[in-house]
């Protein structure tokens, strides 16, 4: 499980709509975390 | 009602009537709608000069605050002389200065549960200026029911976001944040991140109000400051968001 705020980007993409967590990388692959943020 | 431009008018908007695919048609589009900016801050300040200047008819500010020390690193509406003041007051002043064309309406006022429906009423577009999930969470809550467009935006440090929101179209703010997060104390913010994205909310509100170009319908929109990285992600609509895809509604009835 992951806190379900946090989107995980592999190479851009959701991983939600790919494998979840369970999504396979392959060497090179860039992998991003974005947190929420509140600021106004 | 009939709806034109005055000489003055088209002499203060002409660099923008210019602009191609925007003209008189769309101008007059911008002087019959009437935005709400929920929040008189970095984003709302920056926001509400850009609506202003461009010639919205209507522009109600929101926000219950006085303006403090702290804020003049962002909150481009705001001089060291209003310290104090309530931040409606001086930034209606400030706008009406800028344009007396545009209604100005400043209401001083907590955004709550109580009170969003009021301050809803008769808005055709609404700019996210909160500095919190939960207000965030219910302006957009509010705006999706009553299918007005939304163009949420978010900064902290060097980083800023955006998401327009056209409620059914496509995703709403919590399709995004599917469990409200805990609330952030004392958020840092780089001087001109909130002007940046806050002149994205007024040119998205533009786009969305006069019709023209490709607003970021289910694109959330990074600004990376720190290192110069401005990139959209796709976002999709959540089959189970308990705000916009109805099956909450389903379940009361």
């Amino acid at each position: 499980m992951s806190d379900p705020n946090i989107t995980i980007l592999l190479n851009g993409r959701e991983v939600r709509y790919l494998d979840g967590l369970n999504t396979k990388l392959k060497h090179g692959n860039v992998v991003a975390f974005v947190p929420p943020i509140a600021g106004g | 009602m009939v709806v034109g431009l005055t000489d003055e008018e088209l002499t203060r908007y002409d660099r923008q009537l210019k602009v191609s695919t925007f003209g008189i048609d769309k101008q007059l589009k911008l002087k019959q709608a009437s935005v709400l900016i929920a929040g008189v801050g970095g984003l709302g300040s920056a926001a509400a000069y850009y609506l202003v200047a461009a010639g919205v008819g209507k522009v109600k500010l929101v926000d219950e605050g006085r303006v403090e020390l702290s804020n003049l690193n962002r909150q481009i509406l705001y001089s060291t002389n209003d310290l104090g003041r309530l931040k409606v007051t001086v930034a209606s002043r400030r706008l009406r200065d800028l344009n007396p064309e545009v209604d100005v309406v400043g209401i001083s006022e907590k955004i709550s549960e109580s009170t969003i429906n009021g301050l809803l009423e008769d808005v055709d577009l609404v700019i996210d200026g909160q500095d919190n999930f939960k207000t965030r969470l219910l302006i957009n809550e509010k705006c999706v029911k009553k299918k007005i467009p939304l163009i949420h935006a978010a900064v902290h440090g060097f980083e800023g976001r955006l998401m327009t929101i056209i409620p059914y179209e496509g995703p709403c703010l919590r399709c995004l944040l599917p469990e409200p997060p805990p609330e952030p104390h004392m958020i840092p913010v780089m001087a001109p991140v909130p002007g940046i994205i806050g002149a994205l909310q007024a040119l998205e509100a533009i786009k969305v109000l006069a019709g023209v170009g490709k607003p970021a319908i289910g694109k959330l929109i990074i600004l990376d400051g720190r290192k110069w990285s401005f990139y959209a992600i796709d976002v999709k609509k959540d089959p189970e968001c308990p705000t916009c895809s109805g099956k909450r509604i389903m379940a009361k009835d």
